[in-house]
């Protein structure tokens, strides 16, 4: 499982790059939304697979007494890091989902917004504003 | 009261006295006076009450962050009250001195008391401090009022120029002296100075810690060629030049180097470093003010050539003689005080000069003992004592100071540093000399026809000047009056005080030195050498360098600041990809393959294939969305990378992101087909042409950034982590998630859904930020788009352009949808609130319900618009975000107050829980929990913003 969801990091990874670096607003801006499937993909995919050697699987992190009276009878002992999965990175990614969400409020609102006032998306054209002034002979 | 506070209100007063000034009547400056020198005053009286104890001072204060070494510890030693009295006494008697120079101005002296009293506190914090980062502080509170004070002329750039130059210069050494000190702290584990004795660092640290010290003392303390803003400084009033800038201020760096020299003279870099400097500063600077044109630039730049003599005689202190005995170079109080006896009373009078006569430059001093008699003459007295003349204390001073020089030069190391001080203190000393009998020529000559008229001015002008004069004779005639206040102070006290008449019995080189400097300088001061005034190089480093400063500025800017969002997003990325790849080449585990159990470690065919669907899935429709060209589609494709996503997530046993993405990717579709409509098509201009070597560059950061992914995933943590350390963190919630933790008394937890419990317990405080930040969002986005705005047509019925849509654009909504949303609204928002009451024990929450609610009422608002969706919910969308925040906090803090209905006040957002039965035996129950009260606010916000954001887009629309 690691290696295939690794792959699809690489991949929408590559491709929100593509984005990001593209000559025109809108693209970059699908670029940013689709990045932060890319990194939370890949958040998941480091705190390991739920995929035991043994064709078994851990358990998504909701406590179940079943799953635990299950693993008393078959060990003798219930250690739940070895019945479920991490909780921690699903939920960090669930509080990056939001933010990211947030995010991408904020940037389509600017889109509309430098669209209104300089009447372009194309990153060529928005870049004159930007340019500092020569130091003042003083 | 204890030593503590007594310091603690001595600080302040001056402050607090300056800050009371401005809330009396503006007309009444003789009250405003009086109130702006009580609080000096007060401090002087004060701090006199320690003098007797100092000698069992300790270090007393309060700490803030012990851990960090931050903390406000002061120490009332001989130097510290020293210094600190000096600030204090001479601070009392600036201030009517300051009242008759403006002549009762009341709007100027309303506007320096204030500063002034500023001033006072931070330096008088500076004397007092015993913590390290405490006295930087201060150190920077001095910066800033001088640099408020240098630049009082606000309209005149020259004086605006002089405060940014002093402000930069001293603000730089400031810098040096922070990082000086963390060494001192980081490596030693000292954050005080009474403890740096008893610190071993290693020697670069030392060494380090020296030469920055020695830059911060070097830019406070005006040592050459850090010099310039001195001279420039002088721009100020006279009262200020007078107190900040001859008498306490520049003294700080000197003081800096009194504190520490017990400590680090030992310290083989001290006497290399110090005492050349010293002597050049000292000899260089006394040149200058020979050639100086203006009164107060010859005063300010015999004050640096004063501070370099300082400055080299904490040098000397480095170099021990072979003969232990002979060790008095540490005399400092006695020099600082001689100092500071002659320079302020001299700056006194060239203000009052300058006010009563019009006299700034030199020339203009000509009949001055016959216009203003008591003035001319204190001033030729000042002059006097600064030329060390026989019979005043500076003589004494000063004969110290070489009598130190030639024992140095017995020193078993680096005996030539004392000849150097030697050569440069009689340079000094001649210089001075020929001031003397220059400016003596010239106030007792004739007057000139048609001369200023001299005004009548108060007393005031020239009092403090005397009383401080008198210390100069009584020291230089009769030492044994102030034997008893100063010896009690000095750190390395002598037995006694000697007088002229003392130090003419003990004839050497040293008396010989003296006054042979003495003599030279008469004949210099009546030889034609050097008589021409003139500016000097480092007038215009500062300028220069500031120039320069700005021109490589500006070309880093150019470089990397070009306005292309394309450049920046380049270099971000490159930088990171760098960096990746620094790292994995550096570790060989990084290049091999891990062990990893084939592409999908699962037995069941089911998710094998599911797997690789949704991979497949996930993978095309991202390398479908750069080729795509119509708008509308690509949003299409961009919503379906992330239900694809969701698979995965579901495939990882991760309901909750499944859930909240899905309902998210919904929202952000909307959202996006919105904005898209109101943006323009891509034209064939914008097209982007297939961009080789951008795809190959996105290509390795994406092949990188996925192999540090799966080495990251496929290598069992037990492998890479530090022996020792402790194990996932994750672990420690799935124990503690139903149970509670112990760290917080068995409370907290209660649930069986791990991932809310950290979302609302655990980590009450990320979530609490976090539907912040939304709420925080929704508010840019209303500002943003600003007040809705309606389409022309609506406003006026005559003006109509042909070819522009005008009205509500027609909405394509199908009946079908119409009359199916009627039904499925009522449905989502039962189902949002059953996933809300479940989501602590099964998968949902406050954030899903949230969204399905969103989702629901957005569907509502595409359907039947506006006014429909304002009398369902008739709460402006920002309210709501509020009431939602509000509720939040509200649960949060419901515990802090716990001790008012009798329990015990718990930390803020502990949670609490009970079972409510629903029947009698029992056996049925629910379980209601506070963090269900912070889900409320949660859902609340999340409603709030998400609806709010699509509706004000829609209104864009419409």
């Amino acid at each position: 499982m690691t290696a295939l969801l690794s792959l699809c990091v690489c991949v929408v990874l590559a491709v929100s790059v593509y984005l990001l670096l593209s000559r025109e607003l809108k693209s970059v801006a699908m670029g940013a939304f689709i990045l932060s499937h890319a990194i939370h993909l890949g958040i998941l995919t480091m705190s390991g697979s739920p995929m035991l050697g043994d064709g078994s699987a851990l358990a998504s992190p909701v406590l179940s007494e079943a799953i635990e009276s299950e693993a008393l009878a078959d060990t003798g002992e219930v250690r739940r890091s070895e019945l479920y999965v991490d909780p921690l990175p699903q939920a960090l990614i669930l509080t990056s989902i939001v933010i990211s969400f947030a995010i991408t409020a904020v940037v389509l609102t600017l889109l509309v917004v430098t669209h209104r006032d300089a009447g372009t998306l194309r990153v060529e054209r928005l870049k004159v504003s930007d340019r500092p002034e020569p130091p003042g002979l003083a | 009261m204890s030593d503590r506070v007594v310091m603690l209100l001595a600080i302040f007063a001056p402050m607090l006295a300056g800050f009371v000034t401005l809330l009396l009547p503006a007309r009444a400056a003789l009250l405003r006076t009086a109130v702006g020198a009580s609080g000096p005053l007060f401090a002087f009286v004060s701090l006199l009450g320690l003098l007797g104890d100092a000698e069992h001072s300790g270090s007393v204060g309060w700490g803030y962050i012990p851990d960090l070494g931050i903390e406000f510890f002061f120490r009332s030693d001989r130097l510290a009250l020293f210094f600190a009295l000096l600030v204090s006494g001479i601070g009392s008697l600036i201030v009517p001195y300051a009242h008759a120079y403006f002549r009762g101005d009341a709007a100027k002296i309303g506007r320096l008391l204030p500063m002034l009293g500023l001033f006072a506190t931070a330096m008088l914090g500076v004397a007092l401090s015993d913590s390290m980062l405490g006295l930087f502080v201060f150190w920077e509170l001095t910066t800033i009022s001088s640099f408020l004070l240098i630049g009082w002329e606000r309209t005149n750039p020259g004086a605006v120029r002089s405060a940014l130059q002093a402000a930069s210069i001293t603000g730089l050494g400031g810098l040096a002296l922070l990082v000086g000190v963390t060494i001192f702290g980081v490596t030693g584990g000292v954050w005080r100075f009474s403890e740096l004795g008893d610190a071993s660092m290693p020697g670069w640290a030392m060494t380090a810690g020296v030469a920055l010290i020695g830059v911060a003392a070097a830019t406070k303390s005006a040592q050459f060629p850090l010099h310039g803003w001195l001279p420039g400084a002088m721009a100020a009033p006279t009262p200020v030049s007078a107190y900040l800038h001859s008498a306490t201020m520049v003294k700080a760096g000197v003081f800096l180097l009194a504190r520490v020299v017990v400590d680090l003279e030992g310290v083989e870099l001290w006497p290399l470093l110090f005492v050349p400097l010293g002597a050049l500063t000292m000899a260089y600077a006394a040149v200058q003010a020979l050639r100086g044109a203006t009164v107060k630039r010859v005063l300010a730049f015999s004050t640096v050539s004063q501070l370099g003599l300082f400055v080299c005689l904490y040098g000397l202190g480095g170099l021990h003689p072979s003969d232990p005995s002979h060790h008095t170079l540490e005399w400092p109080i006695g020099q600082i005080l001689n100092h500071a006896a002659y320079k302020a009373p001299l700056f006194m009078l060239a203000g009052t000069m300058a006010i009563h006569a019009g006299v700034a430059n030199i020339a203009q001093l000509r009949g001055l003992a016959r216009r203003m008699p008591v003035v001319g003459w204190l001033f030729i007295v000042g002059l006097y004592a600064m030329a060390a003349g026989p019979g005043t204390f500076s003589f004494a001073a000063k004969e110290f100071f070489v009598v130190g020089a030639y024992q140095a030069t017995e020193a078993s190391h680096h005996a030539w540093l004392g000849w150097l001080a030697i050569v440069a203190v009689a340079i000094a000393a001649a210089c001075n000399a020929a001031l003397l009998v220059r400016i003596g020529r010239l106030v007792f000559g004739s007057v000139e026809e048609g001369s200023v008229e001299v005004k009548p001015g108060s007393g005031w002008m020239w009092w403090p000047a005397a009383l401080l004069l008198l210390l100069q004779v009584v020291g230089g005639i009769a030492p044994g009056a102030l034997e008893g206040a100063l010896l009690s102070v000095e750190t390395n006290p002598l037995e006694h005080l000697y007088s002229t008449f003392d130090l003419f019995g003990k004839p050497g080189l040293p008396l010989f030195v003296s006054l042979g400097a003495l003599a030279a300088g008469v004949v210099l001061g009546l030889s034609p050498l050097l008589r021409k005034p003139g500016g000097e190089p480092c007038d215009h480093l500062f300028g220069s360098l500031h120039r320069l400063l700005e021109l490589v500025a500006f070309a880093v800017v150019s470089t990397f600041q070009t306005g292309s969002i394309r450049r920046y997003l380049f270099l971000s990325i490159a930088t990171l990809g760098a960096g990746l790849l620094i790292v994995m080449t550096r570790d060989e585990r990084w290049l091999t393959v891990p062990e990893f159990t084939g592409l999908i470690d699962s037995h069941e065919p089911a998710i094998v294939i599911f797997a690789i669907l949704a991979a497949i899935f996930v993978c095309v429709s991202a390398l479908a969305l750069p080729p795509c060209r119509l708008r509308i589609v690509r949003v299409l494709v961009l919503g379906a990378v992330g239900f694809g996503v969701t698979m995965l997530y579901l495939i990882n046993r991760a309901p909750d992101l499944a859930l909240t993405q899905i309902m998210f990717e919904i929202i952000s579709v909307i959202m996006f087909l919105l904005v898209m409509r109101m943006l323009p098509e891509r034209t064939r201009a914008d097209q982007d042409r297939v961009d080789l070597p951008r795809a190959a560059f996105a290509g390795v950061i994406g092949v990188l950034v996925g192999w540090a992914v799966f080495h990251a995933g496929a290598v069992p943590d037990t492998e890479v982590r530090p022996t020792g350390s402790a194990e996932r963190l994750g672990a420690w919630f799935l124990d503690h998630a139903h149970e509670g933790s112990a760290l917080t008394g068995g409370r907290n937890g209660q649930g069986d859904n791990v991932v809310n419990v950290i979302l609302v317990d655990f980590r009450g405080y990320d979530t609490m930020g976090e539907i912040a930040v939304l709420g925080i969002a929704m508010l840019a986005v209303l500002a943003m788009l600003g007040p809705r705005r309606l389409r022309p047509a609506l406003r006026s019925e005559q003006v109509r352009v042909p070819g522009v849509q005008y009205g509500p654009q027609r909405t394509l909504v199908s009946s079908m949808l119409r009359v199916g949303m009627r039904v499925i609204v009522p449905l989502a928002l039962i189902f949002a609130g059953y996933v809300f009451f479940k989501g602590h024990q099964s998968p949902g929450g406050g954030f899903i319900a949230g969204l399905v609610a969103s989702v629901a009422l957005i569907v509502y608002r595409m359907t039947e618009g506006r006014v429909a969706l304002r009398s369902l919910i008739p709460l402006n969308p920002a309210l709501l975000v509020a009431a939602g925040l509000a509720i939040a906090l509200v649960t949060g803090a419901v515990p802090l107050v716990l001790d008012l209905i009798g329990g015990e006040a718990l930390p803020f957002l502990t949670s609490g829980d009970d079972k409510l039965y629903l029947n009698r035996d029992h056996s049925e129950y629910f379980h209601l929990t506070s963090v269900m009260f912070f889900d409320l606010g949660v859902f609340i916000v999340v409603v709030g913003a998400s609806v709010g954001m699509i509706n004000r887009l829609e209104e864009e629309l419409e």
